[in-house]
């Protein structure tokens, strides 16, 4: 019986036949905190789904007939003021590190595709992880019963 | 003598303590740092996707245009910085990994020493 573990650098075998009581804990107690981590990571990348999802759908909104339609622009989270849209057929896009680049509007769906594409292939990657511990959880509970 | 041994053991358990933290500030560190990477690599990627159209980079509260070439030579520059302290950090890294070993030695030796000089004392 034994755990793959995926330390830094390699693989680290453990046979779990050879470990004491207080190594045992000590393992599970580790695996719990990565667990913990994996968990987190996956809420943050589902949030970051959501929200390119968002932006992309909102998208839909503006098209070139929308030109000159009064809005109304938030100046604060309860403050807005009366607006036109200016121009329709062009956006600004946060594309990070304090970067903004102007799009048009298929360009910057197309750029929301991307970026949803690429964070569900993050997902995907981390769930796989995810199913690795769980199965590294079951093999300690059956070890330990 | 037990009470010199454990003195020592006392002491070598706070250098390790000590390099344990340490270690942990460098490898929180690092992981910002490769957060930094990968942001920053992502909007490499975008800004060389790009025909045309222009780029703003955000001063405070403010948008400023930038040139392409000027602001893909800029992310350019942070890579590259950031690459370099990635590689710093890594090898703090792996000193603070080998120090850590032989402080963990060091302390399984004292141990074992303590052990011995309480049965000997014990004994007599």
């Amino acid at each position: 019986m034994s755990v793959n573990q995926s330390g830094g650098e390699g693989m680290q075998q453990i046979d779990l036949t050879k470990l004491a009581f207080p190594q045992l804990t000590q393992l599970k107690n580790q695996l719990d905190s990565e667990l913990g981590v994996v968990q987190d990571s996956l809420q943050t990348l589902k949030r970051a789904q959501v929200k390119f999802q968002d932006s992309k759908e909102s998208l839909d909104k503006i098209t070139p007939s929308s030109q000159g339609n009064p809005i109304m622009v938030p100046l604060t989270d309860s403050m807005y003021v009366e607006g036109k849209i200016a121009d329709a057929d062009k956006v600004v896009i946060d594309i990070g590190t304090g970067f903004y680049v102007e799009k048009s509007i298929p360009d910057a769906q197309d750029y929301f595709k991307r970026r949803v594409a690429f964070v569900t292939q993050q997902m995907e990657k981390l769930q796989f992880i995810f199913l690795l511990y769980i199965l590294i959880f079951c093999s300690l509970i059956i070890f330990n019963s | 003598m037990v009470e010199e041994v454990q003195k020592k053991l006392e002491n070598e358990l706070n250098l390790f303590k000590q390099c344990q933290k340490e270690y942990q500030k460098v490898l929180n560190q690092r992981q910002l740092l490769s957060a930094q990477l990968n942001e920053n690599e992502s909007v490499q990627k975008e800004l060389d996707l790009m025909k045309d159209g222009e780029v703003y980079k955000l001063i405070g509260p403010i948008l400023v245009k930038q040139e392409m070439e000027e602001a893909k030579q800029n992310v350019k520059k942070r890579i590259d910085y950031i690459s370099a302290e990635l590689k710093r950090h890594d090898d703090t890294i792996a000193t603070l990994d080998t120090k850590q070993d032989t402080h963990r030695e060091n302390l399984t030796k004292l141990q074992q020493q303590f052990q011995q000089e309480q049965a000997a004392k014990m004994r007599a």
